[in-house]
């Protein structure tokens, strides 16, 4: 599905040089879910704008579906942080964006309301997003991504402003139209416990210069539940891995 | 009051206009009383409005006392309301005349500009090649009151109106642009990476984000444009013109005929409040999506 080979890029930040990474190798499976998890700073957005085609790189090859990546598409969705939904559509207007820029909105006007009625909004398609929760508001952007079926979906945290109920909710959705549409997903999260609990594969990063540390197979059959033990224990490989365990811990407080 | 105590006599004789008037407004008024009874709503609202419009009245009244009834100020400067009114009533084509011309010359300049500063704002906003060319003569000559430009304008231009027209077009000209190109750079470009995502090219993006996000921008640069068309349409009408509202108030002065004055003065005043009350229904339909926007 996604093949990203030696990537390197760089950023001229006030004329200087930033290296994000040098030399990235990624390669993700059809319908796989991949979470990529690392401290702040590391590249992970920028290497999700790359995969998106929003950004190019300096070296490397990057081939979704055989192709390269050369510029954004609608195949290869991508969710923001902050929804990004338009603020001057209604919710309606902001789902059926992607319809109407390919031009095919005429013909799939049912779809759209197909879309808000799955992601739970019927009701308020006349509402704008500062009149909606985040939640609610996370749940259009989803729907914005969803319709125009991409078979690549990016998420840059995309459940990181909402709070740990609306998020457990909203990781559930998001599996569960994952499994209906059977979309390969990368997402971005600082949140274990959702790496775990969503991915097939975790992907721990480092900084500077960004490289992959670990990959972390995640073999917990699905759907998967937060509380039992072996639920707990792949959550606390992980936090080993990361430098979040006991004694580590103590030796990142001693610097 | 009005009816009873009569006129100085250093006051020329008039119709009772301001009787009328009175009369007129206490009908309205009346009108909507009635209908309150009804309307829950639109009581409130006189209840609210009610202590205003006394007060209004009150000072009208005391005015009209002072300037009708005693003559305390100089009559020549100073005429009585009946014979304001009168000049309305008397002089209603002429001056009609007189707006029709005004708006004429507003419309071509207003809506001249605020097009031209509109796809100068967006062509600095979206296109380094525009926005390096640009910019530094929007800087340079934006800030320059636009009647500073009459002694060449009035050179270049064949007529008078075209030269007022295209006076009030680069008054109204500046803050468009300036609004729509500051408007369109602060959009958050994940506005516009969320477009390219979902298949917006470049044309898409600017008509379907960049225009819709700078919106709030652009209108008040259309706002502040309306103004400054104002000031400039009144300065315009100076230039030589044969009529118009701003002439009218002119040559009047010159005349002595300070009735006139006023009336003219009242009549711009109604007009721009219908105007600027326009644009403020305009922008609120145009804008629904806004949170908080300043009301009118
Ligand atoms: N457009 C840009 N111009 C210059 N430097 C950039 C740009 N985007 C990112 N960077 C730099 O690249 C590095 C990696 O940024 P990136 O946003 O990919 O990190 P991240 O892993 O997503 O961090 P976070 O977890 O905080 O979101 C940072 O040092 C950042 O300063
Ligand atoms: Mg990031």
């Amino acid at each position: 599905m996604v093949k990203i080979e030696h990537l390197s890029k760089t950023f001229i930040q006030n004329g200087i040089e930033v290296k994000v990474f040098g030399n990235i190798n990624l390669e993700v499976k059809k319908g796989e879910f991949v979470s990529l998890i690392g401290a702040s700073g590391c590249g992970k957005s920028t290497l999700l704008r790359l995969i998106a085609g929003l950004i190019q790189p300096d070296s490397g090859t990057m081939l979704a579906n055989g192709e390269p990546i050369t510029a954004p598409s609608p195949t290869r969705g991508f969710a923001f942080q902050e929804h990004a939904l338009f603020p001057w559509l209604n919710i309606y207007s902001n789902i059926a964006f992607g319809l109407k820029m390919l031009g095919t909105f005429k013909n799939n006007k049912s779809l759209v309301n197909e879309w808000i009625e799955r992601v739970g909004l019927k009701g308020f398609e006349k509402s704008f997003s500062h009149q909606l929760s985040g939640g609610m508001c996370q749940r259009a952007a989803l729907a914005r991504s969803f319709i125009v079926r991409p078979d690549l979906l990016l998420l840059d945290e995309p459940l990181g402003a909402l709070d740990a109920f609306t998020r457990m909710n909203m990781q559930d959705e998001i599996l569960r139209i994952q499994e209906q549409e059977k979309t390969t997903m990368i997402m971005v999260t600082h949140d274990v416990d959702e790496a775990v609990y969503m991915s097939d594969r975790v992907v721990v990063m480092s900084p500077r210069p960004g490289r992959i540390r670990k990959i972390i197979n995640i073999e917990l059959p699905r759907p998967r539940s937060r509380i039992s033990g072996l639920f707990t224990e792949r959550r606390n490989k992980l936090l080993d891995i990361l430098h979040f365990g006991g004694e580590e811990k103590e030796e990142e407080y001693k610097i | 009051m009005q009816h009873f105590i009569p006129n100085a006599s250093e006051q020329t004789k008039s119709l009772p206009y301001f009787s009328y008037f009175l009369i007129a407004i206490f009908a309205v008024y009346a009108f909507f009383i009635a209908l309150s009874v009804k309307n829950k709503k639109l009581s409130e609202k006189l209840k609210y409005s009610s202590l205003f419009y006394a007060v209004l009245f009150l000072i009208l009244a005391v005015l009209n006392l002072i300037i009708a009834k005693f003559a305390l100020l100089p009559v020549l400067y100073f005429p009585s309301f009946d014979k304001i009114l009168g000049v309305i009533v008397k002089e209603h084509l002429f001056l009609l005349k007189c707006v029709g011309y005004s708006a004429r010359l507003l419309a071509y300049g207003f809506f001249g500009g605020a097009i031209l500063g509109f796809i100068t704002g967006v062509s600095i906003g979206f296109s380094k090649t525009m926005s390096y060319w640009l910019s530094p003569v929007i800087h340079l000559v934006g800030p320059m009151p636009s009647t500073a430009w009459i002694p060449i304008l009035l050179v270049i231009f064949p007529t008078v109106v075209s030269t007022s027209a295209v006076l009030i077009g680069i008054a109204v000209w500046f803050p468009v642009a300036l609004m729509t190109a500051s408007g369109i750079a602060n959009i958050s470009q994940t506005y516009f990476d969320a477009g390219k995502i979902l298949g917006a090219g470049r044309f898409k993006s600017i008509l379907f984000i960049g225009i819709p996000a700078a919106a709030p921008h652009i209108f008040l640069g259309v706002f502040n444009g309306t103004c400054m068309s104002f000031i400039t349409l009144v300065v315009a009408e100076l230039i030589g013109a044969k009529y118009g509202i701003g002439w009218y108030i002119n040559w009047q002065k010159d005349m002595l005929a300070y009735a006139n004055v006023y009336a003219g003065l009242i009549i711009i005043a109604v007009c721009f409040y219908l105007l600027v009350t326009g644009l403020f229904k305009l922008r609120d339909r145009v804008l629904t999506w806004q949170k908080g926007t300043v009301k009118w």
